[in-house]
């Protein structure tokens, strides 16, 4: 009896402890707190000239070279765990690996959630057109002036009633945010988009269909 | 001895069972007082949200009926701002209440219309502002408008009186959509008028019509030939829909991934979208340019010259502006998207300058370079110059300056209007992963 409670006991601990992550290294594209940690160091001490901005771009990446020749280190202009160590900062752990991934406060970020969230299965263009809507309502005098007040606005999208909003979202609807930040708007100008088959807003079959993209109809 | 056993065996399994129900009943209510201290904490969060919405309606009602008695221009300037300021919080105050699109649709467009008329007639009037006899009706109307919208408000705060009533009646009250405290009364007659100024939001940009389309017209047959050159497709495999879409009407036409090129009536490809994959950088940003280019003189379109570039995801995005004379126009817009593997053009959006294009009637008396560069501030560094066009908020344009400034390592694009001197707007350049951006 004892030894199945401790063997109870045993599974639970594992099932709760975290699963152990691997260091990362930053390089060039990448963003986060991690970038800014080291751009910060590098400028205290001269290497580094341009704004603490958290991205590494190619004026970071050419500090992090000159601080590790200066430093007896591998000019490589990759800030790993003996560079980090020898700037005297810790990274942060990421179960993920390296990523170019756009910070997760970023509006690039949380349009490319809405889109993983509600477009996932749908074609590319169909991908942007998602975004398409959300930045016409930001546009509109009739919606929330911002990207995240028109995300959460009461009932608008059903994948932040379920949580789905906080899926991790793909390279793809990343790409496909981007596109629609640029301007690429498939829908023509449309403020609703619904799937016709499983929508239950009677309300929305009101309005005039514009365009249909995949399973999406998009509607003004 | 067994009877014995057997009741010990009875009392653990009761005492196992009753210590069971109590941290099952313990259990239970501290979830549910958590529960009720989560929903009270959502409950306060609306609350001060609605306070604040009717707060700032009773303040704007004040402003405007100041404002439309004021006779002095600093008065009239700060009302004017005032009621902007009040109404990007009004609206905001709305956005976090658990109210949905349909209800708030009407109320949102108010205070988003009349903030906007508000910054529209600062920023044209300065301190010199005079309101015309049709921005006092407006303004008039605009009152009775908040009047009405404050009185409806004020019922719904007291039919769902918290104190009184239990929670989930209010949940329900706010969350049907056939119940609308925020719907202007269709049939009684509260209608602001339509109004038209230099603003996001203006009227006038809602039935705009495209200035740069062709003479011809276009079937729906050549519309496909044309979308299967575009984006460089077999024919066969398109499928066409007529689409009307808000300023410019002419056929969708895609095939099965996905692809898809919109073509007006007149033949004009007005945007076309590809989905490549692609991460390898093969192609340099001139090599881009050139590949984007050719595709934009394929359209016959002429005079085009790069200005901003993103490059993300192996894919390379040039805006391309058009250029008549010396002077860059930065309405008539083409943003070409090129495959940095291979070269393919996977993009193309020229809305900007269909709607935008015609040939601009530049005026001779335009300002020295020098004298326009007197208003851009000292502690700047001018590193060039460029006469342009550039678009206002309400689909204008304006003829101005570009000086490219640096200061302190970062980067400004400041914009001095060309015929009177007044700088007109700023920019701020910022480098991200991607490439340079404009905010």
């Amino acid at each position: 009896m004892k030894k199945k409670i401790i063997l109870f006991v045993l599974i639970i601990a594992i099932a709760f402890s975290h699963v152990s992550a691997t260091m990362i290294a930053l390089k060039k594209g990448d963003i986060g707190d991690d970038v800014k940690k080291v751009q910060t160091r590098l400028k205290q001490w001269g290497y580094y000239n341009g704004a603490v901005d958290g991205i590494y771009g190619s004026s970071t990446q050419a500090a992090v070279k000159l601080f590790q020749k200066r430093n007896g280190l591998t000019a490589d202009g990759i800030c790993g765990s003996k560079t980090a160590k020898a700037i005297g900062i810790t990274l942060s752990v990421s179960g993920g690996g390296g990523s170019s991934l756009p910070s997760s406060s970023d509006n690039v970020y949380l349009l490319a959630r809405a889109i993983y969230a509600e477009a996932r299965g749908e074609p590319y263009t169909g991908q942007v057109a998602v975004a398409a809507v959300i930045l016409n309502r930001v546009a509109s005098s009739q919606f929330p002036n911002t990207i995240s007040g028109v995300i959460y606005q009461k009932n608008a999208f059903s994948s932040v009633n379920d949580g789905q909003i906080n899926l991790t979202p793909s390279d793809t609807a990343i790409k496909a945010a981007k596109d629609a930040l640029n301007g690429w708007d498939p829908c023509n100008g449309a403020l609703y988009f619904y799937n016709p088959k499983t929508s239950t807003s009677q309300w929305i079959f009101t309005r005039t269909v514009i365009a249909k993209i995949g399973r999406h109809n998009f509607a003004v | 001895m067994k009877n014995m056993r057997k009741s010990i065996k009875d009392n653990t399994s009761t005492i196992v069972l009753v210590v069971l129900l109590i941290i099952a009943a313990s259990w239970g209510g501290s979830q549910y007082a958590k529960a009720m201290q989560y929903q009270r904490a959502l409950d306060n969060m609306y609350e001060l949200s609605y306070y604040e919405l009717v707060g700032s309606l009773e303040n704007i009602d004040v402003d405007i009926s100041k404002l439309v008695v004021s006779s002095s221009p600093g008065d009239s300037l700060e009302l004017l701002s005032s009621i902007s300021r009040k109404c990007d919080f009004a609206a905001s105050s709305l956005t976090t209440l658990p109210v949905s699109h349909p209800a708030s649709m009407d109320t949102m467009q108010y205070l988003n219309t009349l903030g906007d008329y508000c910054r529209s007639l600062v920023r044209t009037g300065g301190e010199h502002i005079m309101l015309s006899s049709e921005d006092y009706t407006n303004f008039n109307n605009f009152r009775q408008s908040c009047i009405n919208l404050r009185s409806t408000l004020e019922g719904v705060n007291y039919s769902y009186d918290i104190a009184s009533n239990n929670e989930w009646d209010y949940y329900q009250l706010v969350s049907q959509d056939s119940y609308d405290p925020f719907t202007f009364d269709q049939n009684g007659g509260i209608e602001y008028p339509s109004i038209i100024y230099d603003g996001p939001f203006s009227d006038a940009l809602i039935g705009a019509t495209a200035k740069g389309l062709s003479n011809s017209t276009c079937t729906q047959e050549e519309a496909l030939q044309i979308a299967s050159a575009g984006l460089n497709t077999n024919y066969d495999t398109l499928f066409v829909s007529a689409l009307n879409s808000k300023n410019i009407d002419g056929y969708s036409c895609s095939n099965e991934n996905g692809d898809t090129c919109f073509v007006s009536n007149t033949g004009d490809i007005i945007w076309m979208m590809k989905d490549a994959q692609s991460s390898v950088e093969n192609l340099s940003y001139d090599e881009c340019v050139q590949k984007a280019q050719e595709y934009i003189g394929s359209m016959g379109i002429k005079d085009m010259v790069d200005t901003w570039s993103q490059t993300y995801n192996g894919q390379c995005v040039i805006s391309f502006a058009y250029k008549q004379q010396n002077c860059l126009v930065y309405p008539d817009l083409i943003k070409v998207k090129v495959n940095t593997e291979n070269g393919d053009i996977i993009g193309y959006d020229a809305l900007g300058y269909f709607m935008n294009h015609t040939t601009r009637d530049i005026p001779a008396d335009v300002l020295p370079v020098e004298e326009a560069q007197n208003t851009v501030l000292g502690t700047l560094d001018v590193v060039d110059s460029e006469l342009c066009y550039i678009p206002t908020a309400g689909g204008g344009e304006t003829l101005c300056w570009e000086f490219e400034c640096t200061q302190e390592g970062e980067q400004f694009l400041v914009y001095v209007n060309a015929l009177n001197g007044i700088e007109e707007r700023i920019y701020k350049v910022v480098e991200t992963m991607d490439g340079e951006l404009t905010v």
